[in-house]
């Protein structure tokens, strides 16, 4: 009996140190951890791709256009709802909520835009092929804005500003209110695109790995960086999150949970579905792309690997933009990771992930590294604030 | 049902693999077809949509044309397929074929597996590549 206690005794504060304390041992990288670590760093963000559905993508007065509409309140029916109402700048572009709020409840937790315009998907779901043809759904849809197309194209051509803006980008050949349409969510796009993520603590660290290599440096907390190694390693976590946007934009199941009160949602092979059926889609007569542009559309993957599955969110700015996953489900980091340490079953289809099996002191050392991907955006000012009128 | 799995056990355990990270694949079919297949952009970047080339000759070094292939892949380790549905186009009359539409969203080790049908006949064959 007394040899049991003493054995206990010897043995429970190394268990507990284990689990709770981390490592004595420094961490160091090797030639693959470097090349992982580095392929993460903002610095690799490439020129944002030219859109080849979007003639106007990239020109300047659409973007001013597109600004004064993201921030217009008139594009809803009750002139209450503008796209900053839930991508509003000062949270990320998110909404702190875990279900989109407009002039209703919506079903899917509203993700922040920024960076956005790198993916080829967009919503949770992908059931939009380009950022343009994204803007027009939530301007209709009944739960955000409840507008319609005619309305929209209306209230452009009853306000001088608006008339003369459009008319300049986009001539006034034609009347026709889809093309119209299309052309708001164009100029929408356009200014979306200056949404870029900037350096955050993260990438200060990895400058410092390049210019050095001696790991001397003093921008990350041991913490941080054994969160940056199970982030790389154990945990598994750059794979899907990978790039210097953390997120490959593709689609996974997960094994979430649906919110209480819904049917688990069939993701992207009812996303895949939808934007096939998109008359704003790439190979829509409103698109201004060649039909060898449209390689993400032609070419989707499919099957039933797809059920359930949602895309892969960004990490950068993780920490502003609770709550987390598709529908809000998680409200804090801590439980994102608790959910990929068990790896449930699938409500529906396959549950790609395994269970990480991360001790406590881990699960705490992963979220210390994902605090430090704030990033603040690169982008002028003058972009983030709504118009003097608002 | 048990015959189904003895032909797929026979299958999978007949064709040939590599394992490489050089730009040029190169695995014999079920049936002893040499195929060589590449990337045409070098490296190869995760996250992006590109295409391939294959090549195909009997052993005595002949191009073998008008196959029907398919091609399906991914990465057994993660239990997920290709994110893309690549297609093979553009079969000529010279053995050489043009895989399009292939993307890799994850570094690791991926595989493609390619069946190629000619006259109801069914031959299989498979690459295994790193990404980094």
């Amino acid at each position: 009996m007394k040899k049991g206690l003493l054995i206990f005794l010897f043995f429970c504060p190394i268990y507990l140190s284990w689990m709770y304390l981390p490592s004595p041992i420094p961490i160091s990288w090797d030639e693959d951890d470097i090349i992982k670590i580095k392929s993460l760093s903002i610095s690799q963000l490439k020129p944002l791709p030219v859109d080849p559905s979007n003639s106007f993508s990239d020109n300047e007065k659409a973007a001013i256009f597109g600004h004064m509409l993201f921030f217009d309140k008139r594009l809803s029916k009750n002139s209450q709802i503008s796209c900053a109402s839930c991508h509003q700048p000062s949270r990320m572009f998110t909404d702190g909520k875990k279900i989109e709020e407009g002039l209703g409840v919506g079903i899917k937790n509203t993700p922040t835009i920024i960076g956005i315009s790198f993916s080829p998907w967009f919503y949770w779901n992908g059931r939009k092929d380009s950022q343009w043809s994204q803007a027009l759904e939530p301007l209709e849809s009944n739960h955000e804005h409840g507008s319609n197309r005619s309305l929209v194209a209306q209230l452009i051509f009853e306000d001088n500003t608006y008339s003369n803006l459009y008319n300049e980008i986009f001539g006034n050949s034609s009347k026709n209110t889809e093309v119209i349409f299309s052309n708001i969510g164009k100029a929408l796009a356009a200014y979306q695109r200056k949404l870029i993520p900037g350096e955050s603590k993260f990438d200060k660290y990895v400058n410092e790995i390049s210019s050095s290599l001696n790991n001397e440096d003093k921008i990350l907390s041991y913490n941080e960086k054994a969160g940056l190694n199970l982030f790389i390693n154990k945990g598994q976590c750059i794979n899907c999150h990978n790039g210097p946007l953390f997120t490959n934009n593709s689609f996974h199941n997960t094994g979430l949970l649906s919110i209480p009160g819904q049917l688990p949602s069939l993701g992207r092979v009812e996303g895949l579905k939808l934007a096939r059926l998109d008359p704003f889609n790439c190979l829509g007569k409103y698109s201004n792309a060649k039909k060898e542009d449209c390689q993400e559309l032609t070419y989707a993957g499919e099957g039933d690997e797809f059920i359930g599955a949602h895309k892969t969110p960004t990490l950068r700015n993780i920490s502003l933009t609770s709550p987390y996953m598709h529908a809000g489900q998680l409200e804090s980091i801590a439980l994102v990771i608790d959910h990929y340490n068990i790896a449930p079953e699938a409500m529906i289809g396959h549950n790609e992930a395994k269970p990480l099996n991360l001790r406590p002191i881990e699960k705490k050392q992963l979220e210390a590294f994902l605090n430090t991907l704030i990033s603040p955006l690169v982008t002028e000012k003058k972009w983030l604030l709504g118009l003097p009128k608002d | 049902m048990i015959k189904k799995i003895i032909i797929s056990i026979f299958l999978f355990s007949t064709y040939a693999s590599s394992e490489s990270i050089h730009p040029v694949l190169e695995t014999v079919s079920q049936n002893g077809y040499i195929i060589k297949i590449f990337s045409e952009v070098t490296p190869i970047n995760i996250n992006v949509i590109h295409n391939w080339s294959i090549d195909i000759r009997d052993s005595k070094d002949n191009l073998i044309d008008d196959l029907i292939i398919t091609v399906n892949g991914g990465m057994p380790l993660h239990s997920h397929g290709l994110p893309t549905s690549p297609k093979v186009v553009n079969q000529s009359s010279t053995g050489s074929y043009k895989l399009e539409g292939i993307k890799f969203h994850m570094a690791g080790k991926w595989e493609i597996v390619m069946e190629l049908k000619k006259d109801n006949l069914i031959d299989v064959a498979k690459v295994s590549f790193n990404i980094r």
